[in-house]
């Protein structure tokens, strides 16, 4: 009989077709693999596991209608992929500040003044010349040459266009600070206590980015300094900025708190502030686990992203909020960039954020369901059988090299499955959440980017910087030299080494940076969903009882995460590597081909 | 003139005074320096020639048309990086920060102007 293993994943659904005879080894006739439509476990996955079946009858030489079975997951226990938000708080500020970075301020120094337009400097008080776009750098120069000579102390100006070194350099001396290219000048108001700081080339601001330097300027007292505190941290790292004090009922605050999260398990219920972190998150989940449930706490940030969750899957399955559990739940530090309220130049500040993986669960079979639906839409008896990592640990096991006693860590794009054999073929498996979405979270969240192809891109691709027209220095310092010079758009940029050709990163992040964040976003994921799954299946709890662990999943093809797991995983004396699923599809098709071995019920 | 640093500009006898002085103003806001001279041609030949003077390796070169072209040395004889026909004094300002700009290291598609060039085939 041809049987077809179907494995419907979080990002992709794989298929493998196998002619399976009694007493017999398969024979493998053709393998699919094509994009998972709509959530996980629910009949919205339909439309793509159809397409794969067709692609695979295709390379078959068969039609669909050959299949005398297809077998699916018995992916009950894990209903839908991934609750993840970045859960932070707000953050305020009673004051305007534009922590610009022009290419080319001009001049240098702190200048601590009243603002004033550049045509209307008069009086003996220090003042900021504001200098929009219709006064041409030649008149804006004159206008703060002539009030200097007349005794009114200009300390510093703030320029519409990119004028900043020109004015700079026809006004004399003393030299003041000048920062140019501030698009949004017609906001600036007039008449308010501003300071301007140009840092010397090479050099970065001191004053305005220390809380402290600007309770000194501003004369604030402690519960001003501390509103004024995040205006401070959004400058840091910057060559020039400027802040402009407004009064404090000019900007609304607004705050949504993270919220707590009750966590319920067999060992009992504790409750966590999400501001505690993701150490203190998972340290409370080790104390209840295993976890049955978790209850967020309503009208804060954690509240709403279970409550979406909820809806989502509710729109998914049909089924009620109430009858969903968080079977697993991930939780991860990172950086996010918040807008700054009341800034001028779109600033925005890194805050401490915890990202949260959950993995729900469901009471009623939802995989029977799925089952159901499949057959009777493609009119092949379809059977849900086998756990996903059951399956896995089988597809695996056909990696040439492979024997029992064995691990399997599957590295998907949702959850993180594991499954020992042992010398018995005895299985045991754990399924985590958290998988390649998350990495993508943690990697776009801290870079700032948004869109979802390009975090996909920066966690699967290399990056380079192009230093000159006609080179690139790869992020291991090699400088390759190119055939062509670079299109301008790229010169100076970092930028991705995509197959298709180089493309400019957004908001132009170092090397190093994406790098960094890049391999610590791995880490965090997969580095410690390894631990968490060797330490729950290792013989006694201690991985080092474990031999031979085997990459399988999406993930497992990774550029550099097998490299960096065979690393981390080489502290207990354990041999990692990446699965040759029937010897020639790599880690892919593990599971479904796992499916196709399992005992054949007919 | 070609023992400064900075970015040689060539220009023709009859080249507008308006796009040689913005050229200069876009090299200066950008703090590199700009050294200019005379010669016959047109803006791509000026431009390749000026290139070649350059101790940056980038030369610019303004025709009587009113053309703008910014050469890069090691291009040889390969179209220029850049060229406008028909140039503004905010095209000739932008050109002039591009340069700069090239010659810092700095990337120059954040220039607002960028639309509104065209860049020979």
């Amino acid at each position: 009989m041809i049987v077809a293993g179907l494995d419907i994943g979080n990002q992709t659904t794989e298929v493998a077709i196998a002619l399976v005879e009694p007493g017999q080894a398969p024979c493998f006739l053709a393998h699919a693999i094509t994009r998972t439509t709509g959530i996980k476990g629910t009949v919205s996955t339909i439309p793509g596991a159809r397409v794969a079946l067709i692609q695979a009858a295709e390379r078959a030489g068969i039609s669909i209608s050959r299949i005398d079975l297809i077998r699916i997951n018995e992916g009950a226990p894990v209903v839908a992929g991934v609750a993840m938000q970045a859960i932070t708080q707000t953050t305020l500020t009673d004051s305007t500040l534009i922590g610009h970075n022009p290419e080319s301020p001009g001049g240098a120094g702190l200048g601590v003044g009243r603002t004033a337009a550049v045509t209307e400097l008069h009086g003996d008080e220090s003042l900021i010349a504001i200098v929009d776009g219709s006064v041409p750098f030649e008149s804006a120069a004159m206008f703060i040459r002539i009030a200097r000579d007349a005794g009114v102390p200009v300390v510093g100006a703030i320029v519409q266009s990119n004028d900043g070194v020109l004015i700079s350099n026809r006004i004399g001396e003393p030299a003041i600070p000048v920062v140019d290219e501030v698009t949004a000048i017609d906001r600036v108001p007039f008449g308010q206590l501003a300071a301007v700081e140009v840092a010397p080339v090479g050099t970065m601001i001191q004053t305005l980015c220390n809380p402290y330097g600007l309770a000194t300027l501003f004369h604030l007292d402690a519960v001003q300094t501390s509103r004024i505190a995040p205006a401070a941290r959004a400058l840091t790292g910057l060559r020039s900025a400027v802040i402009i004090r407004t009064p404090e009922d000019q900007v609304e605050e607004r705050t949504i708190e993270p919220g707590s999260l009750t966590l319920i398990g067999k060992r009992g219920r504790r409750a966590v502030d999400i501001r505690a972190g993701a150490a203190a998150i998972a340290r409370e989940l080790t104390r209840v686990a295993p976890l049955h449930n978790v209850l967020p706490e309503a009208g804060t940030a954690v509240g709403a992203m279970f409550g979406t969750l909820r809806a989502d899957l509710s729109a998914a399955t049909g089924l009620q909020g109430s009858e969903f559990h968080v079977a697993d739940l991930f939780p991860s530090d990172l950086s996010v960039f918040q807008p700054v309220v009341g800034s001028l130049s779109n600033e925005v500040i890194a805050e401490r954020a915890v990202a949260l993986a959950a993995m729900v669960e469901t009471e009623s079979s939802l995989i029977d369901a799925l089952a159901n639906t499949i057959s009777v839409e493609l009119h092949i008896p379809v059977l849900a059988g086998g756990r996903e990592a059951d399956a896995g640990i089988r597809g695996a096991l056909t990696t040439p090299g492979t024997g029992f006693p064995l691990c399997v860590l599957d590295l998907g794009s949702g959850s993180t499955n594991a499954a020992r054999i042992d010398s018995h073929g005895e299985i045991a498996r754990v399924h985590l959440a958290g998988g390649g979405s998350m990495v993508n979270l943690l990697l776009g969240e801290e870079l700032g980017i948004d869109d979802p192809d390009w975090r996909e891109h920066l966690k699967r691709l290399r990056v380079a910087r192009v230093d000159s027209l006609f080179s690139i220095r790869h992020e291991d310092g090699f400088v390759a030299f190119l055939p062509d010079a670079v299109s301008l758009d790229l010169f100076g940029r970092t930028v991705l080494l995509h197959p298709e050709g180089m493309r400019a990163v957004p908001g132009n992040p170092a090397v190093d940076r994406i790098v960094e964040t890049r391999r610590r976003a791995k880490k965090s994921v997969f580095g410690v969903n390894a631990e968490r799954a060797l330490h729950m299946l290792a013989p006694g709890g201690n991985p080092r009882f474990l031999s031979f662990v085997v990459l399988i999943g999406g993930s497992a093809l990774d550029f550099e995460l097998p490299a960096m797991l065979a690393e981390q995983l080489s502290e207990y004396g354990v041999v990692t590597g990446t699965a040759n699923v029937r010897g020639e599809h790599g880690p892919r098709n593990a599971v479904a081909t796992g499916l196709i071995f399992e005992p054949v019920m007919l | 003139m070609n023992d400064r640093p900075g970015i040689t500009i060539l220009y023709s006898a009859g080249a507008s005074n308006g796009l040689v002085l913005a050229l200069g103003l876009g090299c200066e806001e950008e703090g590199v320096p700009a050294v200019f001279g005379v010669r016959d041609g047109d803006a791509s030949s000026l431009a390749r020639r000026a290139s070649e003077l350059s101790i940056s390796f980038l030369g610019i070169g303004i025709d009587s048309l009113g053309s703008i072209a910014l050469h890069d040395q090691r291009l040889g004889g390969l179209r220029p990086l850049l060229a406008k026909a028909d140039a503004s004094v905010d095209h000739a300002r932008a050109i002039g920060v591009a340069a700069g700009r090239i010659v810092r290291g700095r990337p120059v598609g954040v220039i607002r102007l960028e639309a509104l060039w065209t860049v020979t085939e």
